[in-house]
């Protein structure tokens, strides 16, 4: 017998969207299973509350219901799509509530807490640990502003005026920031 | 690549990027492999990012506040229509996304006739119009307008309609069907499980003409009730005034069925 292909999550996930965009609930159930606990992590990171953050996430994931028709494989991995979704309602859940999204400087990555859910134990994977490992190493600049720039929603502009840098400065670090962790992550795991 | 374009890649997967400049560089993706390879590297870094935070789980009960949500029909596949995956709300705010295939509103044909129920028994059917109830014009309009009707009637059969609920408890379907926009939808309860090999058909009879057209594959797979939106080829060039209803169980293959030829699981073969 000849050994099963290793299956691509990705590929796996993207039909799974499209599965949903045809109105298939155990494609739902399924991409739910995976991306439950991911996603409202995020959200907590965001919004900072239990409460916003389960109507977040209940939010986001209607409209990826809605919205799975129109996910094009080729602009975006699913697990991207589904982030930014949840990205976006939570900026909203903010705005409207008129609070500040939380200035990621304000808290060091190493500070937070792992939280004891059922998942924590069990995820809590040398990968995992890896990632925040790599971000750790990547300087204190661009990690900020990249921080600032995804967790708390600002723009370019509020960033440099918050760091006291030039837009140009934070755009680059940015970017760096990104290409750092993967080097790191790279290095860490050869 | 350019400076600007690693640093167009990362906005763009940090969502940083206006409208006009996301479309222009999502564009570029398709044309690009390098770009697309890059931005490929950089969401899969950015995912690792999220993943690496704090664990917390959702609480138990939020997968089925979801679902009370969302709309509780699915959509039947035909194997002869291409479908584009569509996604459509049937109820006050409307949605509309992606676009069916369906090209209905350019045929020509007299003032459509009321929307017809058919509730389908096993050995028979009984029909039905429903009186003043005449779906707006236009596909997606009508088809809102049975979705409310549809969900009305899913969520509470014997009030909904009354003179024509499918019995309580036993094997029973029933369907909603505008011919002037040849959708519809199709309700069943009760049903067992296909047997292995074999998956229930929807068909609808035009009594008028004696013709037969499949409406599509009732994609049930383990449960036993379903409500399912579907809708007629426009290629067909019907107008079926008086449709008549059967499930069957055909062949689980992927040729499409011109005729029922499996058992007939609820309504009845007219000769």
């Amino acid at each position: 017998m000849s050994p099963h292909p290793p299956i691509d999550p990705v590929a796996l996930e993207a039909d799974l969207l499209a599965r949903i965009g045809r109105g298939e609930r155990g494609a739902f159930r399924e991409l739910y299973a995976r991306y439950a606990v991911p996603l409202f992590s995020l959200a907590m990171r965001m919004v900072g509350d239990a409460r916003d953050a389960d109507e977040a996430l209940q939010d986001s994931l209607v409209k990826v219901w809605r919205h799975a028709a129109s996910f094009d494989r080729t602009k975006s991995r699913p697990f991207t799509w589904t982030v930014m979704i949840v990205r976006r309602t939570c900026l909203d859940l903010l705005r409207k509530r008129r609070r500040i999204p939380a200035a990621a400087a304000d808290v060091a990555l190493e500070d937070l807490p792992v939280a004891e859910t059922v998942h924590a134990a069990a995820e809590a994977s040398e990968s995992s640990a890896q990632v925040r490992t790599a971000l750790a190493k990547v300087a204190d600049g661009p990690r900020t502003a990249l921080e600032l720039a995804f967790f708390s929603g600002l723009t370019h502009a509020e960033i440099a005026a918050r760091l006291g840098k030039p837009v140009g400065t934070v755009k680059t670090w940015i970017r760096r920031s990104l290409l750092d962790l993967r080097e790191s992550l790279d290095s860490s795991q050869s | 690549m350019t400076n600007d374009d690693h640093e167009l890649a990362a906005a763009y997967v940090l969502d940083q990027l206006e409208a006009g400049e996301r479309s222009a560089f999502a564009a570029r993706l398709a044309r690009e492999p390098d770009l697309a390879t890059a931005v490929d590297a950089l969401e899969a870094k950015l995912a690792a990012r999220v993943r690496a935070l704090p664990q917390h789980a959702p609480a138990p009960d939020l997968l089925a506040r979801i679902e009370q949500q969302i709309p509780p029909f699915q959509k039947i596949s035909s194997p002869g229509i291409s479908w584009t995956a569509v996604a459509r709300w049937g109820i006050a705010a409307v949605i509309a996304i992606g676009v069916a295939t369906l090209a209905v509103q350019s045929l020509r044909r007299p003032a459509p006739p009321t929307v017809v129920v058919v509730t389908m028994n096993p050995g028979g059917t009984t029909r039905d119009e429903l009186p003043g109830i005449k779906p707006a014009p236009g596909t997606d309009a009508a088809f809102i307008d049975l979705a409310s009707l549809a969900e009305r009637y899913w969520r509470n059969p014997a009030k909904a309609l009354p003179a024509i609920a499918p019995a309580a408890n036993r094997e029973a379907g029933y369907a909603i069907f505008d011919p002037g926009s040849n959708q519809g939808f199709v309700g069943v309860h009760h049903l067992p499980a296909a047997a292995s090999g074999k998956r229930y058909c929807l068909w609808i009879v035009d009594t008028q003409t004696g013709r037969t057209y499949e409406a599509g594959i009732i994609p049930l797979a383990a449960a036993r009730d379903g409500l399912f939106s579907f809708a007629l080829d426009p290629a067909a060039g019907a107008l079926i005034t008086h449709p008549d209803f059967l499930v069957t169980a055909e062949a689980d293959n992927t040729t499409p069925h011109d005729q029922p030829e499996g058992d007939i699981v609820l309504g009845a073969k007219r000769m």
